[in-house]
């Protein structure tokens, strides 16, 4: 009896690592190339900003987990990476920019929990570049709850059992276990990616409460990033500067408006 | 089954003194690009891959590499869907070359990372291996009682394959 106390003591704690919130990764939060917003075509924004100080909400520190200083030199880091992917990061000496992440406003339901995320842009200076600075960016995300899938739960059920089973005959199973629960985890996450999703929308990774805002807040940060660097790529600012006309000639409209061709936000896979 | 026992061992044995190969990539270079898409080639090597006797085997054989193709490309895609992040799109090609899918199974690939712009490669991740060795630890008795367990042994190959590549891939050196 007691060999089955401790093994079922030690596959419960074996088992708590698998759904322990871990904070948010800088990638996790960065712009990358996989969103389809236009890359700096030239001055002045081509390299042309730097940020010098990026404030963050708590309650947002908070959602995305960790250390709320570290959480916040990611936040920071994975700003100037966005920027940096496209081409808008400069030297020291670029206009610089002051970043506020406000609090946040969450719509909470049984199923699903939706962040707002606002993030106001401050640009120093009476340089062409600040001038182009958008002052505000905004996303929605709306984080759905994960299904477990039957077959899942069977595996992650066999895993607990077999860890006892060996415990009881004086074997560590934990390899095993932890393998079915991975992948238990991988089953239940291919099904939930085959799930139709609005946009802004997408399933969480685990089903707790604290795992799907952080997985909402974390999105809706990156989405806001991206509405930021998209407005700078779509903003007059980033066409090139005309040729002045000849002043000897007449002046002939020679080029026809572009059409706004509005590059929607990839879809978070 | 016998058979299965000895390369389990062996594959433990040889895992406790195995030296990890030099990153293909460097810093620089990974922190750059992002996995747009992952392929998988089929170039199986004459030894060390199973040969199927009947038609009834050979259906099966299929059927598994047919899943473990679809569970790789899943588990690799899932372990870079967020990180590198950055501006350059590259593809993953898995290039299988040993292929043993099922209980006690294994996969070996060469992971080529392909720069989609100009489809230069960027260097190749060789010998990635992921195995299922459910109960291994346990002995012998161990395997017997995973076997009766009837593990997903396709899926934890795939997975422990996804996890060796993104060691390989975020090793320092």
């Amino acid at each position: 009896m007691t060999r089955f106390l401790i093994a079922t003591g030690l596959s419960l704690v074996l088992a708590a690592p698998a759904f322990a919130g871990v904070p948010v990764q800088q990638d996790q939060l960065t712009v990358s190339g996989r969103f389809e917003v236009p890359k700096a075509s030239g001055a002045p924004l081509k390299s042309g900003l730097t940020l010098t100080d990026v404030q963050v909400d708590p309650a947002v520190l908070a959602a995305l987990g960790g250390k709320p200083a570290l959480m916040k030199a990611s936040v920071q880091h994975s700003m100037e990476a966005s920027l940096r992917n496209f081409d808008y990061l400069g030297e020291a000496t670029a206009t610089p920019v002051t970043v506020v992440v406000q609090p946040l406003d969450l719509t909470k339901d049984k199923d699903s929990t939706t962040a707002v995320v606002r993030i106001a842009f401050k640009a120093a200076g009476d340089t062409d570049a600040a001038r182009c600075v958008p002052a505000n960016a905004e996303a929605s995300f709306k984080a759905l709850r994960p299904v477990h899938t039957s077959a899942a739960n069977g595996e992650r059920a066999a895993g607990v059992i077999a860890m006892i089973a060996f415990a009881a005959v004086g074997y560590n199973a934990g390899q095993l276990m932890s393998g079915q629960f991975a992948s238990a985890t991988a089953q239940d996450r291919a099904f939930n990616a085959t799930r139709v999703v609005g946009k802004g929308e997408g399933v969480a990774l685990s089903g707790k409460d604290a795992d799907i805002l952080q997985f909402a807040v974390m999105h809706a940060t990156q989405l806001a990033m991206a509405d930021f660097i998209r407005q700078l790529g779509t903003s007059p600012c980033a066409q090139p500067v005309p040729a002045p006309a000849p002043v000897a000639q007449p002046v002939v409209a020679t080029s026809q408006a572009t059409p706004v061709t509005t590059n929607p936000v990839a879809p978070v896979s | 089954m016998l058979r299965k026992l000895a390369a389990v061992a062996a594959l433990l044995v040889l895992a406790a003194c195995a030296t990890v190969p030099p990153n293909p990539l460097t810093a620089t270079s990974r922190q750059a690009m992002y996995v747009k898409d992952v392929q998988t080639a089929w170039n199986l090597e004459a030894k060390g891959n199973p040969k199927p006797k009947t038609d009834e085997e050979k259906a099966k054989l299929e059927e598994n590499n047919g899943k473990l193709d679809a569970r790789l490309k899943a588990a690799v895609t899932d372990a870079f869907a967020t990180s590198p992040a950055g501006s350059e799109p590259v593809t993953f090609k898995i290039n299988i070359k040993q292929a043993n899918p099922g209980f006690l199974g294994s996969v070996t690939a060469d992971v080529s990372v392909i720069r989609i712009s100009d489809g230069a490669e960027l260097g190749v991740y060789k010998g990635v291996m992921g195995a299922d060795t459910s109960g291994a630890n346990g002995g012998l008795l161990g395997i017997a009682i995973a076997a009766a367990m009837k593990p997903d042994s396709i899926g934890i190959m795939s997975n422990n394959f996804a996890t060796a590549l993104r060691a390989r891939f975020d090793a320092v050196k």
